[in-house]
This record gives structure tokens, sequence and C-alpha cells, in this order.
């Protein structure tokens, strides 16, 4: 995994904070949201006061060196974790005080997770691994059995879903992923750096999937520090050491 | 040299870093190998334990049995003895014995000494000698000889106070002088158990009747000739008598067996080699415990190992390493364990009754300490050697990457895992079961009726000397008069005798043919437990008269030959219940002796602990045939001991050279037979209690090291929204997928072990439902509490930390 939360270094480059989305019905909003963690004698400022609006369809990277939170911010945003402070909106609905199994709710029913080192299950096959977000929210099989196909379908894995995931290529492992996360419909599909263990041929194809169900209407918010894939997205949000300090859209440029 | 010192050292230091390991690991282990300590004390002293005569190996007993009929281990008839004495060409020689008990008289009481008649041949066979003096020789067992004895050791020393003079000089047995001419050593008291006169008995005056079957026989093998040469012999004779004398021998044959069989009989042995059936499983599932604790703390040194791998280490130095931790551990738990067994040996003996044999020599010895020594190396073996072979083949690339091991390497481990679980689930179960049998029959033991009213019931033993009593009459007028002076005596409601009581160790079993057996619609003879009695005594048992009447005073041998039958042997032969006034006859329907008319139907009794009173069973009035070996029965409104004195002074009354001994209540006789089998489902109970907590234990590293090995596989599925329940539900299924097997494969052992043990069990089936199922849903619901805990953890991983953990 790439995020490691660092001390923040003395003194900031103070940046207004860039919020912005673009002008369609917004989806995730946070308001303010910062987060700090506590170890014994060290207090580090992963995420500060980070203001982001994020709209039904837009397709948003969020970029920046290694450590500047950008992990963070997905983690929050796909309610894996909590900001310590700010507002936290996601559909209209403050999350915040949401207890564990609204959260695992949420998770199940409105985030789709696409994770750098894939994160499918290993004693599982391809086919119930992208049938797991189904499992869990207690669908028929007959319907799930009709979903995860038509997922499997959409990243060409189709043929391989009696496979286990040690018997696929790293690109596979990752369209796997990819249909796992959006075989539930989600609301938008998160993915932290989907392309970080994939060598460059692997990594245009999945990036190229991505596009392609951005093109088919889903919302996607990526976090990358590789600058080649930020061009997949129509808005990209700059982070550094903890801070949004910049944006650019796809059709502005910086 | 040097270096495994050096190991030894380091793994004595790795071992105090972990004390929570190391204090589990050596507690497993001293719960296993110290239970096996214990139940090898019991091995040893009762079944391996040499009895102490020379060339012992070559010492056997010689029984009678006839497969036809299903009986086995009987005693064989003087006629018998000759002929395979005579005829066989396989050992040294032969002797033939008959225990009883004699009256001695001269000192202030009458005193009953237990005594061994022996042909002269059965000391020189059995290879002893006297101590002091001689033992008689082969010309003293003939008629007409003077009258010689030799005492035992204990008698001579509690007697005579250990005089040597005392040889040569005589001492009144039954009224007669017998001339003292050695004193045995104490060492036969110990193989043969504790009599205290030795007499010679002439064989050829003692009666030629082939079918009286009470004399027990040794023989010695010659050098090199192996039981089953001797075995096969003797089997051939039996088979010529039986062609013979088809009347008494037919379908009867002779069975061979080493002389300790004598001492501790078949279901003794069963009864040993069940538990240490039990403490063999309740060693291998510790060992499996300790072996998964040590593959999981293997996992956490990879990194050393490969450390150590890349600095040169070969693989057999790496396994020699964690070898030698398991060594350590299995001498630790090996000390612990010999305290415990010291302890347990120590309660266990002493809550064994008298009956239990060589109980006296049950103890840890230095044999016991060298078997848990040889224990201690074969357990370091079992769960140390897995371990090490696993350390060795450390793969240095990932071990030093720190990186986690690959899925299909790590499933195949797991899997291995998972068996050994199932494995100790199936030991534990089928372990669990048996004992759940045995407790089971234990307890329908205590509270099965027995036929007839124990308690308050005074029994004691009489042996009316020959000289005086030798006629019929003159034992049944002793014995009418003593029955009748007892039932007069303070304390006394009313007295009887029997010359066998339920719950003796010892029977009569003639065959009988019924004259009119409706059952099978013709004459068929059929074996049947024999006692002799006397009036009142069905009343002063307790044991109900169904039908007919009881015997009376007028049950002479002048009058017509009577016997009552009990109700499982008068529904046999007469289903209808028109058993009173029916014959019967002792022998084959052509046999000469007379036809005794039945007067009564009695209730069932139970005869020993396992006996379920299935047996046919009759009764014949000591009125009509006598006996001098009778036990007197004194029903008393109280405490049945407090009446002793009174029914001894009252037997005394009559004649006070008349011996009375083994005075016990008849309580404490049936408790003394029912208690040995308390201990053995005692100890099978604590080793299934033992089994299930290690089992559990197991079940519970297992599945902590599932949960653990999966915390990034419940972090992703926390991530794609399952919730607690579904992670609780995921870790459950799991331990449910260990246990299902592990039961189906423990409920196959426990029907063989069942089957096994059928003889111990009394009223309960080997395969008795509901100690199947209920023994099987206790192992679930402890599995799947051992399984809760681990799953209890596993919905409490936060997925953000499980999905940066990898």
């Amino acid at each position: 995994m790439s995020e490691v939360a660092k001390v923040r270094p003395g003194p900031q480059v103070v940046v207004e904070p860039v919020v912005r989305g673009n002008g369609g019905t917004v989806l995730l909003r946070l308001d303010g949201v910062s987060k700090v963690f506590y170890t014994d004698e060290v207090e580090t400022h992963a995420l500060s006061d980070v203001h982001l609006e994020i709209h039904q369809g837009e397709y948003v990277s969020i970029a920046g060196p290694s450590g500047c939170g950008k992990s963070t911010l997905l983690s929050i945003l796909g309610l894996l974790d909590s900001p310590t402070e700010g507002a936290y909106m996601l559909d209209g609905q403050p999350v915040a005080g949401l207890s564990v199994q609204q959260r695992a709710r949420i998770r199940n029913r409105q985030v789709g997770f696409i994770f750098q080192s894939f994160n499918l299950i290993g004693d599982l096959t391809v086919y119930e691994n992208v049938e797991l977000p189904l499992t869990y929210r207690g669908m028929p099989k007959g319907e799930r059995k009709q979903r995860t196909q038509q997922a499997l379908d959409k990243v060409g894995m189709a043929h391989r879903v009696k496979h286990y995931p040690a018997q696929l290529s790293g690109g596979q492992q990752q369209r796997v992923a990819v249909a796992r996360a959006l075989v539930g419909s989600p609301a938008i599909l998160l993915a932290d750096e989907p392309t970080g263990n994939l060598d460059s041929q692997n990594g245009e194809a999945v990036m190229e999937l991505l596009a392609e169900l951005h093109r088919g209407g889903a919302t996607v918010c990526m976090v990358t520090h590789d600058e080649r894939y930020t061009r997949y997205a129509t808005r990209t949000v700059h982070l550094f050491d903890g801070r949004i300090v910049d944006e650019t859209r796809a059709d502005e440029g910086h | 040299m040097h270096s495994l010192i050096e190991d030894i050292r380091f793994g004595l230091r790795m071992l105090a870093k972990a004390p929570g390991f190391t204090a589990i690991a050596v507690v497993t282990l001293a719960l296993g190998i110290g239970a096996n300590t214990a139940v090898f004390s019991f091995v040893h002293g009762m079944l391996l334990r040499p009895l102490g005569y020379p060339h012992e190996d070559r010492l056997v007993c010689l029984t009678t049995a006839n497969p036809v009929e299903g009986w086995s281990g009987a005693n064989a008839s003087i006629p018998d003895y000759l002929d395979w004495r005579a005829q066989n060409t396989t050992f040294e020689d032969m002797g033939i014995y008959l225990t009883s008990s004699y009256n001695l008289t001269g000192g202030e009481q009458p005193e009953r000494v237990s005594s061994v008649g022996a042909s002269a041949s059965l000391l020189a066979v059995l290879g002893v000698e006297a101590e002091i003096g001689r033992a008689f020789g082969p010309d003293e067992d003939q008629s007409g000889q003077e009258r010689v004895a030799v005492l035992s050791q204990s008698f001579w020393q509690r007697r005579f106070g250990g005089e040597p003079g005392v040889v040569g000089t005589t001492v009144t047995l039954d009224d007669v002088p017998y001339t003292i001419l050695g004193v045995l050593p104490a060492g036969l008291e110990r193989a043969w158990g504790r009599f205290d006169v030795w007499t010679p008995f002439a064989i050829y005056d003692s009666g030629g009747d082939r079918g009286y079957g009470a004399y027990q026989i040794f023989g010695r093998l010659k050098p090199g000739v192996s039981v089953a040469e001797a075995q096969t012999e003797l089997a051939g004779i039996a088979a010529r008598l039986a062609e013979s004398y088809p009347e008494t021998n037919k379908g009867k044959t002779v069975e061979v067996k080493p002389i300790r069989n004598a001492v501790v009989d078949d279901t003794a042995r069963l009864a040993v080699a069940a538990l240490a059936a039990a403490v063999g499983f309740v060693l291998l599932i510790a060992c499996v415990n300790v072996a998964n604790l040590l593959l999981s703390r293997s996992m956490t040194r990879r990194r050393e190992f490969a450390i150590r791998a890349t600095l040169g280490a070969r693989r057999w130095r790496l396994a020699r390493q964690i070898v030698g931790e398991s060594l350590i551990l299995a001498l630790a738990g090996a000390v612990l364990g010999v305290v415990l067994a010291l302890w347990g040996v120590d309660l266990l003996v002493s809550r064994l009754p008298d009956i239990v044999p060589r109980r006296e020599e049950i103890a840890v010895n230095w044999q016991a300490l060298a078997f848990t020594l040889v224990l201690a190396l074969l357990t370091t073996l079992l769960f140390g050697l897995p371990p090490a072979l696993q350390a060795s083949r450390v793969s240095l690339h990932a071990a030093l990457k720190g990186s986690a091991e690959s899925t299909a390497k790590g499933r195949s481990r797991q899997v291995g895992r998972d068996t050994l679980a199932v494995v100790q689930m199936a030991m534990a179960l089928a372990l669990l079961i048996c004992a759940g049998l045995m407790v089971k029959s234990f307890r329908w033991q205590q509270s099965d009726p027995l036929g007839f009213e124990a308690r308050q019931a005074l029994t004691m033993r009489l042996r009316l000397p020959s000289p005086r009593y030798a006629s019929t009459a003159q034992q049944v007028s002793f014995i009418e008069q003593a029955v009748d002076r007892v039932g007069h005596a303070p304390g006394v409601t009313s007295a009887a005798a029997a010359h066998i009581l339920p719950f003796d160790r010892s029977g009569n079993y003639p065959r009988v043919t019924a004259e009119d057996d409706a059952a099978e619609g013709v004459l068929r003879p059929s074996i049947v437990g024999l006692a002799v009695v006397t009036p009142r005594y069905f009343e002063t048992m307790g044991i109900p008269l169904l039908s007919g009447r009881d015997f009376a005073a007028d049950d002479t041998s002048s009058g017509q030959p009577v016997v009552i039958v009990n109700e499982r042997y008068a529904r046999r032969h007469w289903p209808a219940g028109a058993a009173v006034g029916k014959r019967v006859k002792f022998g084959e329907p052509d046999a000469a002796g007379p036809w005794f008319t039945i007067v009564g139907v009695v209730g069932n009794v139970r005869r020993s602990a396992l006996d379920e009173g299935k047996l046919g069973y009759m009764y014949v009035p000591h009125g009509q045939v006598g006996g001098a070996y009778m036990a007197i029965v004194a029903r008393t409104p109280g405490d049945p001991l407090a009446a002793t004195s009174a029914v001894q002074n009252a037997i005394w009354e009559i004649d006070p050279a008349q011996a009375v001994y083994e005075v016990r209540s008849l309580e404490d006789i049936v408790a003394n037979d029912v208690r040995a089998w308390g201990v053995v489902a005692a100890m099978m109970s604590v080793f299934a209690a033992v089994a299930l907590t290690l089992a559990s234990a197991g079940v519970y590293g297992v599945m902590s090291y599932n949960v653990s090995r999966r915390t990034h596989e419940i972090g992703i599925r926390l991530a794609m929204g399952a919730r607690a329940r579904d992670v609780l539900r995921l870790v459950l299924r799991k331990s449910l997928l260990l246990t299902l097997p592990g039961v189906v494969a423990g409920v196959g052992l426990a029907c063989g072990l069942g089957q096994a043990l059928k003889s111990l069990m009394y009223k309960v089936a080997p395969f008795d439902p509901t100690t199947f199922v209920c023994v099987s849903l206790l192992l679930v619901a402890v599995a799947m509490l051992a399984g809760y805990l681990p799953a209890r953890r596993a919905t409490r991983v936060d997925p953000l930390v499980a999905l940066h953990s990898e």
C-alpha cells in the first residue's frame, strides 16, 4: 500500500482549498475534514481541512506524492475510516454517527472498492469473489448469478469463473476486482492506486476499463500518484501534505 | 556435542522468553504423560510384573472350555487332569490344586485358615522350594500317608512368631494333627495370594468323576515349547477324551494360557487395556496440541530461521534446534506428569476394592519412570518433528522480505492443521462416548434392582471340618441348628444359609435337563447356576417367591427331591407359567441321577456387578444334599455388623471349635464389586474430560490461527460490506466444518471401541444411541464455543488495519 501518514513538516504553504464540482447532483461532500493519527508521542496530521465535492457521473482523480494523504482520504470516502474533524455527507446524508452496521450496509450498497493489491480472497474462485458483496446483501441466488455474470462479462473475465486468483495474472486479477466493485451497482467506485501493482500494458487496460465504466455512467474516484493516469479523469484533485492544493479539469488543464 | 549444548541452552532461553507458551505446552504434555504413567503403573502392577517364579514364561494354567455351549475358563476334573498329564509330550509336568480352608484349633478361639490342597508335583512345577524345612515329596500325596503340611511365610510369622523350631511339630487342622514339614518363601504369597497352609491331597482318592470340574491346574512347558504348541497338543488329547467320554466331555476342550492369566482374569485385563487405550488417546491429543502450538510459533520465527539458514545453517541443524526445544518441553512435561501420576496412583489405589487382583503391586516404580522417559522421547518425536521439518524448509526470500507465504502453501499448512484438529476431535469424541457408556453402565450397576435386599443383612462363612461333619446328616443337623440359633439371636429377625451368595466370586454351573421342555419341544440340557440353600433363605435375602412354596424342614434326603428355579429358567422352559410341578435332572437326559420336582419359582437375582441375571438359576435344599461349606445370612433391623458377636456366639454355642470367618455385611460385598467399576468409569471420565479440554483447546488454537491468517481476508469482506454476524458466521462455519468430520470419525471409532468393551458393560448396548447423540452434541457445543472466541475477535477486525496488514 502506498499511503503512509507522515509527521507534517514545518511551515506550510497556505493554499486556498479547492472545493468544486461539475455542477451536477452532489454525491459526496467533505466539509473541513481532518484526520489526525495519534501515537505515543507523535501527532500525525494525515488530512487537514479538506473540502471536496464529487458529483454523480464524475471521474475524479486524487493525485499527489507518496504520503500526502490520498489513501486516508479514500478510506474516509469509503467509510473504512472516520474523520477526526469535519463533516462528510454521502448522497445527501451525514455519515458521522452511523453505527458499524449502518456503515457496513452503505459500503455494501453504495461503494465499490478497487485496491492496488487487488485484495481478492485467495480461497474463493473468481466467481465467488465477485459474488461476495451480493451475498452480504442477502440477494437471492438467481439474481446474484445473473449480476455476477454480467459484471464478469463487462470486464472480460467470464471465461475464468472457476479459477482461483493465484491462477490469474495481475491484470486479470485487477479486472476481477473491478467486477467485484461494480457488481452491486454502487453509487461510486473508489480505486486506490489500481495500477500500482501492474505493468504499464495491464495498467493501461485497467484504466481503459474504468474509463469505459465512467462513460457508461459510473462515478469514479481514483487515487494515483502516476501522472499518466490522471488524464482519464474528468477532474484531478492534487493533495500535498494532507491538504488539497490544486484542482485540474480535463477540459481546462491546470 | 558443544553445538548440541548450545542448542539446548538457546532452547531454554527461547522457552523462558515465552513463559505462557511454555507453561501451556508443559501442562498439556504433563496431563498426557502423567495419565499414561499412572495407567502404566496399573498395567505393570497387574499384567506385566513377573510373579516371581523361576522361568515364568514356561508356566501356564490349564482350564476347560466348551465352544459349542459358549463357556470357557472353567476348572477341570481329576480324571481329565490325569489323562492330560499322562498323554502330553510338551509339558515337563503338571500340578493340580484346590483352595479350601481348615478350622485351626488350639488357640483361644477357633480360627479359619485358608489352605491349598495340592498335588506333590505342584510346588515342583512352580519351582518353589521351602525356605525352612522342605515341601512335600512325590509320595506324600498318596492315601495312607502321614498328614503333613507346609506353612506360608505370613502364617508362620503370625501364628508361630517366625520360630524355626516349628518344623517337625504338629498343627491341628479340622481336629486332625498335621506334621509341619517346612515354611514357604514370602515371594510365593505375592504371586499366589495369601493362603496359610499347603497340604498334599491324595489325587487318586479324591474322586474319579470326570464331570466334576473343581480343580485348578498349572503346568510347566518343556524348554522351547510355545503356548500355542501345547495348546494344539492338549486340544488333540481333549478331542480324544470327548470321543471316549461323550457323556461328560462332549464339545469340551482345553485352554492353555500364561500363568498371569490365572491371577488377573480377562475382564480385569480388558478394563486395564481400555484405560491404557484411553490414556493413549489423551497423549496423542496432547501431542497434536503441542505440535500445533509449535507450528504456530515456528511461523513467527520464520525470519530467525531464514537468517540462520542464510548464515549457513543446514536443514538438519535447524530441525535439531526445534527438536531440542521439544525435548526440553517433553522432559519438563514428564517431570510434572510423574508428580501427577504419583498423586493419582495413590488416590486410585486407595479407592480400589480388595477384589482387584494384585492391587498392592500397583505403584509408580522405576519401570514406570523408565516408561515415562521413553514416552517423553517418543512424544518429542510426535509433536516436535512436524514443526522441525517445517522450520527447516523455510523460504529464505519470503521470510527475509517479511512477506506472507504463498496462498497455496498457507492453504496446505492449514489443511494439515485442520486434519490434526479433526483427528483430535475424533479421538476425544470416541473417548467421551466410551466414558459415557461406562458411566451409564456403572449407574445401571448401582441402580438396577439386585433382586434381593442387600441392606441390613450380615453374612459370614462356615466350613464344617470333615472328621466331625463328614456325613450329610451331620452337616444338615449343624446348619439347621446354626440357622435356628442365629435366627433367635438378639438383633436378628431371620436367618438362613446358602453355599453360594450373590456377588460371590465363584459359582457352580451344572448342566440340567428339563423334563417337559415346552419351549424347545425336546429334552435339551442347559447350563444353570446352582445354590444349595436352607428354608427361609428367600425370605431372609428378600428374594420374592413368585409361585409355589419355599423349602421346608421336611425337604430331606428321605423325601422327594425338590428344587426351586428362578423366573428366567421357568419362563425359558415353560413360557405358559406352569413350571411348578415339572421335573428337572442334573446332567444329560439319559443321566442316571434322580428327577427333582420344581416346588417354587423365585425372582431373578444379579450375581455380580456385570451380571444382568440372565442365567437360569436353581436352588436345592441343604436338607437333601448337605454341604460343609456354607454362608450364614442374618437379617437385622439396624446396622448388621452390630449383630456380629451375637451371631458368632450363637454358632459357638453349638460347636466352640467351629471357625467363623469373612464376617461382612451383604451391602459391603455388593458395593465392593460395583465400586471397582466405579473406579474404572471415573478414570475413563477423567481421561475423557482431559481429552475434551485438550481437543477444545486444539480447536481454539486452530481457529485462532485461522482467524489470524485470515485477518486480511476478513478485512476485505468487511470492506465489501460484511456485517459482524456475517464474519461470525464465517468463522463458526469453519469451526463446524472441523467438528463434523471429527464427529463422523469419532462415532466410527467409538463403534469399534464400544464393541471391544461390550463385555465390561452392564445393560448398555455398545451403540447406545442416547449416549452417542448426547455426547456428540456436547462435543459440537464445546467445539463451537472454542470457535466462538476467535470468531468474536474476528468481528472486531478493523478493515483498514487488516487491508494494510498484508
